[in-house]
């Protein structure tokens, strides 16, 4: 047995009907897709077309089998089905006790407004559970993060929930109820109030941010550092102007955080980001060089990782990265993506 | 009966991503067993550290529901106690530094012999291989790395990210590697063997962007496109009057809806007019204006806000227990509830009993091991 086979034999039934949000199809698509990478027979039922781009279909159907319709029906589901995955909504309306054994119920609020609530997209929930307040300039509108990451995020939070009832000892009748406000909220913890709740708290600050992208002489790179690196970030600049006395202490250096950029900025850009990778290596530095995705392909930690690698059913050279799960053991020894199958198999 | 009932875990996890995925685990059921050391403490102790509170706010939130003991690996006796729990144990999770495992002497062979079928979790920055697998990182680095960072600012402008404060990466591994733990458990309880999971923040990172690697991998370059986002026909954060950003999507259906609701001149571009309205009144007032269109529209909340609408459109990914804020859960289950059945342990709280009903030890070995410091805790009760 290996990553590809944890769910041979599961067959999975993936629906979010027309009425509900972008998002819960973006979500079930990526629980659904983990689920097939690692060997059920997924089944997407396609819903109405929503306009998405043709890379989020390749990425998000990998591994499936797709159903056409969206007469949602009881009759639609496989009477062998295993698990389903759909809006809370759709099952309401079908009936829990049409639904296979093992459901995961998807929405885009929780609490009272489970299944309910007002018009909502990925971004609007954003906005609600504080996580768009966090990032982005302080004197400009807050800003989502890039790509998909609220539904995708809900997306892992069902396969997790999904993965446990599937290892339960008993086999009864399980029912997930996973939102999207949910899972933003419990990401982003830190920006709730856990103990004084008259503390500040943290929002977005920008160019005065600890941690911050700041120019480089080829393109950007990510100051990013704990207190126990800021000597061995000073000794790796060799910048006299580190040394002043508004940068002594951590407090200080928050006051000044904007002069502070400013100067490792300066110094930066004497560098390229290669060099400053090299520069973070030998220093034990937690810096980042910010790579664009065409750099990224061709990165030779990625590449000796074999981490991109073709899609089923999706034309010739596109890449995606594949499921991040290693597995070794049992013969197996790497879980990586196939064109042959598009699944996580052992190698 | 909860989901992970019977399932044994041992958390050497720390911070957020290792101590996040143990929690997760425990919240599932899982008898979660955080392990620390008399040299060694998981650095969320000391952070934010409150000399009138015992167990500090950031590690209260992410290990509540686990029980404690403190061994001193380095030490031989210490080693065979940790591998008899092991005996005895489902999971193991670490996210250390890379080879620091194997320099503790308690790496996955050595687990392997001590029981074939147990399931290590790694869960690391930046993976067990490749040039930058020994590379110090954090969540902010990675999203560098990954190209997340790439994707994400405002038109026009730099790369961003989410900063010491989200540290997304982070977050996001705790789910995916606790659903990964229970996959491999499902096969070691259908006759599987020992699996090693490795689990890579910085992999994890670029899969969740997943799309946008198909996208230019067809010769699409990846812009930055600020809050706007295909296919809809505007998405952005505007001011009220009240100075409040609104944040608001507008998909194709809607455009004409809202086209006759705002009036005004035909030809004024659509963004132009729906900023002038939102600045034109309160936020409360433009949410039930925009939501009355049938138009998805929020207030974007901070901190104590959001713990306002708690019961209403959220109810348990924060909780109050004992009293404190702690971190709840992102998913729920209807038969079996997940709940907080314990506040975070104390260093070493539970050593006695574990190393009694676990390892196997009787009183008098017990007493050594405290004696010469191989354990720590509060000491056991004589009968």
């Amino acid at each position: 047995m290996s990553a590809a086979s944890s769910y041979t034999g599961l067959i999975v039934v993936e629906a979010i009907s027309d009425e509900a949000a972008d998002a819960l199809v973006l979500a079930a698509g990526m629980a659904g897709r983990i689920l097939a990478d690692l060997g059920a027979t997924v089944i997407r039922f396609a819903g109405r077309d929503r306009g998405f781009d043709p890379a989020l279909d390749f990425f998000l159907g990998a591994g499936k089998e797709h159903a056409e319709g969206t007469d949602f029906g009881s009759a639609f589901i496989p009477e062998n089905a295993d698990v389903m995955i759909a809006d809370a909504t759709l099952v309401q309306q079908i009936g829990r006790a049409a639904c296979p054994p093992l459901c995961a119920l998807l929405s885009m609020f929780g609490g009272a407004h489970f299944g309910t609530g007002p018009a909502a997209s990925a971004f609007t929930i954003s906005a609600l559970g504080g996580l768009l307040a966090m990032v982005g300039e302080p004197d400009r509108e807050p800003l989502k993060l890039g790509g998909h990451q609220e539904a995708f995020s809900l997306g892992l939070s069902v396969y997790s929930g999904l993965a446990a009832a599937l290892c339960a000892k008993d086999r009864g009748r399980r029912t997930i109820r996973a939102s999207l406000l949910e899972t933003i909220i419990w990401l982003n913890w830190k920006a709730l109030p856990l103990d004084d709740h008259t503390a500040t708290l943290p929002s977005r600050a920008g160019r005065a941010g600890e941690w911050q992208i700041l120019r480089c002489q080829d393109g950007y790179v990510a100051l990013v550092y704990q207190e126990p690196e800021w000597p061995r970030l000073k000794q790796a600049l060799s910048d006299p102007r580190l040394e002043t006395d508004k940068f002594a202490t951590r407090q200080s250096r928050l006051l000044h955080s904007t002069d502070l950029a400013e100067v490792i900025e300066s110094c930066f850009r004497q560098m390229s980001r290669v060099q400053i990778q090299a520069l973070a290596k030998y220093h034990r530095l937690p810096l980042g060089p910010v790579w664009s995705l065409e750099e990224a392909l061709e990165d030779p930690h990625n590449l000796a990782r074999d981490l991109f690698g073709p899609l089923k059913n999706a034309p010739s050279g596109v890449k995606v990265p594949r499921l991040p799960i290693g597995w070794t053991g049992g013969g197996a020894r790497h879980s990586r993506q196939t064109e042959e199958n598009g699944n996580a198999i052992a190698d | 009966m909860p989901l992970l009932t019977d399932c044994r875990v041992l958390d050497l996890g720390i911070i957020t991503a290792g101590a996040a995925t143990g929690a997760l685990l425990a919240d599932m059921g899982a008898d979660v067993i955080k392990v620390e050391s008399p040299t060694y403490r998981d650095p969320f102790r000391v952070l934010g550290s409150d000399s009138k509170d015992q167990v500090p706010p950031l590690f209260r939130a992410t290990n509540r529901n686990k029980r404690a003991v403190s061994i001193d690996l380095k030490r031989q006796d210490g080693k065979d106690i940790f591998l008899r729990l092991v005996r005895n144990s489902d999971v193991v999770i670490e996210n250390f530094r890379r080879g620091v495992l194997q320099d503790l002497g308690i790496a996955f062979d050595v687990l392997r012999a001590a029981n074939p079928h147990i399931i290590l979790a790694s869960i690391s920055s930046q993976g067990e291989t490749g040039p930058d697998a020994n590379q110090i990182s954090y969540g902010s680095t990675l999203e560098a790395l990954s190209g997340l960072a790439w994707v994400t600012g405002y038109e026009k402008g730099a790369p961003t990210i989410s900063g010491r404060d989200v540290n997304y990466p982070d977050q996001i591994v705790a789910m995916f590697a606790a659903g990964a733990i229970a996959s491999a458990l499902r096969a070691v309880r259908n006759g599987e063997k020992a699996v090693h999971l490795e689990l890579s923040q910085r992999d994890l990172a670029a899969f969740m962007i997943g799309d946008r690697y198909a996208a230019i991998s067809t010769g699409r370059p990846a812009h930055r496109l600020g809050n706007a986002e295909p296919p809809y026909a505007l998405q952005d954060c505007f001011l009220s009057a009240d100075e409040k950003w609104l944040a608001v999507t507008l998909e194709s259906g809607d455009v004409a809806r809202l086209r006759a609701a705002l009036g005004g001149h035909a030809d004024q571009p659509l963004r132009e007019k729906l900023k002038e309205k939102i600045a034109g009144g309160p936020a409360g007032t433009m949410i039930s204006f925009l939501r009355d269109q049938g138009i998805s529209a929020a207030p974007v909340e901070a901190g104590r806000e959001i713990l306002d609408d708690r019961g209403t459109s959220w109810s348990h990914a924060m909780l109050d227990f004992a009293g404190s804020a702690v971190k709840g859960f992102p998913l729920q289950v209807e038969e079996d509830p997940l709940s907080i059945r314990r506040p975070a342990p104390t260093i070493g709280q539970d050593t006695a009993e574990i190393l009694a009903r676990i390892g196997g030890y009787g009183a008098t070995e017990i007493a050594r091991f405290f004696a010469d410091g191989t354990i720590e805790g509060p000491r056991a009760e004589s009968p």
